[in-house]
């Protein structure tokens, strides 16, 4: 089983040794660094977790067991969070999986932080709750 | 089920018949160069949306190359008539039925209006239901997420903050609704520094600048209490009880900026001193600040909305600034920074 993207609702984007991905659906966003920003960009490549996990361990030189049971934990929390999708296949499996050639640390579970600050404003409805201050300032 | 074309062509067409009725005004307007054309009723005095942007110079007016064409009308006639259902509707207000690569349409709800946006011809289209009835904040911003899309595509991303300049360079005052943004950019305008927006303002990371998108202003009443010279200068004096006073300010009350180079980024609180201090933020207390009144208040951005703000705050240091009462100290450690480009 492979997962890619959700990119019905999902906008993200990786710089250097950041990702931050947004979930205009639920209104949440995240951020992750290190690991967790290599395991995104392989889920945005459409791997599977087995396939992420043994990329993960060579490129941290570590054991592909103890990775293989981070990512899975992790997989389970962007699979709740409506980040991710199964798919069948990985859309261009020749191509093999790529991260950015940067300087890394040692191998960590990884771990992305959630903000949901976005969905007080969006759940907010801004013509019965916003005051005449208008939105996104709701009614004192 | 009509396809986005088809809408478009609806919306299009609906726009033309009523426009035939009305007064008309066409002006040329730009955020960092970029041109467009707003069209749009001006019967009665208040009504034209145009007065929010800042005016080009005789040269730039009279630029007659193609440009992105902005129309709005309103009404409550067959004319205005929204071609969908409600349940087309999603939560953030994009009608994903009736939007693809070309074609993007959405209802802004906090104005009730209809966005019909066709990249493809390089036309857009506003419904409101009132023009003339919009609450001053909506006349103070109108078309703002129009424009970010807009803005995407030409590599600036609009965001949630303030900003003003000294000499060029400039600093993005970003946080939350009541952090400080607008009293704080005002104070610094007043006291001479260039004044770039204190709402939104467009930024471009390729470029390390910040452009002004409206020469507005919008204070609560505590804001003006604090600045009381700034009622003289309130269009909407007599409901500022009700909802906040917004100003349309011109160049010969404060010096006004189109665009400057971004040297830092400040996350504005009140503070419980007298002085205002500054001290460093992270990248994650920058992204935590920009992101998600951003994001929240332009139907979710786009595809480039992450990047583009993920460049912005790895271009520049970010600084929290704890507001103090004294509101010199509050403008003179802006402008200290302000004077200092940061690497």
């Amino acid at each position: 089983m492979h997962y890619s993207v959700d990119r019905s609702c999902v906008t993200h984007d990786r710089l250097e040794d950041e990702v931050i991905i947004i979930n205009a659906s639920t209104g949440s966003y995240y951020s992750g660094s290190g690991p967790a920003a290599d395991l995104w960009t392989l889920f945005s490549q459409g791997t599977s977790i087995e396939e992420a996990a043994g990329k993960l361990a060579a490129e941290y030189s570590c054991d592909e067991d103890s990775v293989l049971q981070d990512v899975n934990r992790c997989v389970g929390f962007l699979l709740e969070r409506g980040l991710l999708k199964q798919i069948n296949d990985r859309p261009s499996p020749a191509a093999g999986l790529a991260l950015p050639e940067i300087a890394r640390q040692g191998w960590s579970a990884p771990n992305f932080d959630e903000y949901t600050d976005m969905w007080d404003l969006i759940k907010l409805d801004p013509i019965h709750e916003a005051g005449e201050v208008g939105w996104p300032i709701p009614k004192q | 089920m009509m396809a986005p074309e088809a809408l478009a062509e609806v919306a299009a067409s609906r726009a033309s018949a009523a426009l035939t009725k009305r007064r008309v005004r066409k002006e040329r307007f730009s955020i960092g160069g970029w041109p467009f054309q707003l069209i749009a009723p001006e019967d009665r005095p208040g009504e034209w949306l145009g007065r929010a942007f800042p005016v080009l110079d005789h040269h730039e007016k009279q630029n007659s190359a193609d440009c992105h064409q902005l129309t709005a009308w309103d009404g409550t006639g067959r004319e205005a008539l929204p071609p969908w259902e409600p349940n087309d509707l999603v939560p953030l207000g994009v009608l994903e039925r009736f939007s693809n690569e070309a074609i993007r349409c959405a209802v802004d709800i906090p104005t009730d209006s209809l966005i019909v946006c066709n990249f493809a011809q390089d036309w857009s289209l506003t419904c409101y239901p009132s023009i003339h009835d919009l609450p001053a904040w909506a006349k103070a911003s109108p078309f703002r997420i129009i424009l970010s899309w807009l803005c995407n595509r030409q590599g600036m991303q609009i965001v949630h903050g303030a900003a003003v300049a000294l000499e060029g360079h400039a600093v993005l005052l970003a946080g939350p609704g009541g952090a400080g943004k607008s009293t704080t950019a005002l104070a610094c305008a007043l006291a001479g520094l260039a004044y770039l927006g204190d709402d939104y303002c467009a930024i471009e990371p390729r470029t390390g600048q910040v452009h002004m998108v409206y020469r507005t202003a919008k204070l609560f009443k505590s804001s003006l209490d604090l600045i009381p010279s700034l009622f003289a200068l309130i269009d909407n004096r007599d409901k500022i009880d009700m909802e906040k006073g917004v100003i349309f300010l011109r160049g010969d009350e404060v010096s006004l900026a189109r665009s400057a180079k971004l040297s830092a980024i400040l996350l504005p609180r009140v503070g419980n001193g007298s002085a205002t201090t500054l001290y460093p933020a992270t990248r994650a207390d920058a992204v935590k600040a920009i992101l998600p009144s951003t994001v929240g208040g332009l139907m979710g951005g786009t595809s480039v909305t992450p990047r583009l703000i993920m460049e912005l705050v790895h271009s520049v240091p970010s600084f929290h600034l704890a507001l103090g009462k004294d509101l010199k100290s509050v403008v003179d450690t802006v402008a200290s920074l302000v004077a200092v480009p940061h690497a």
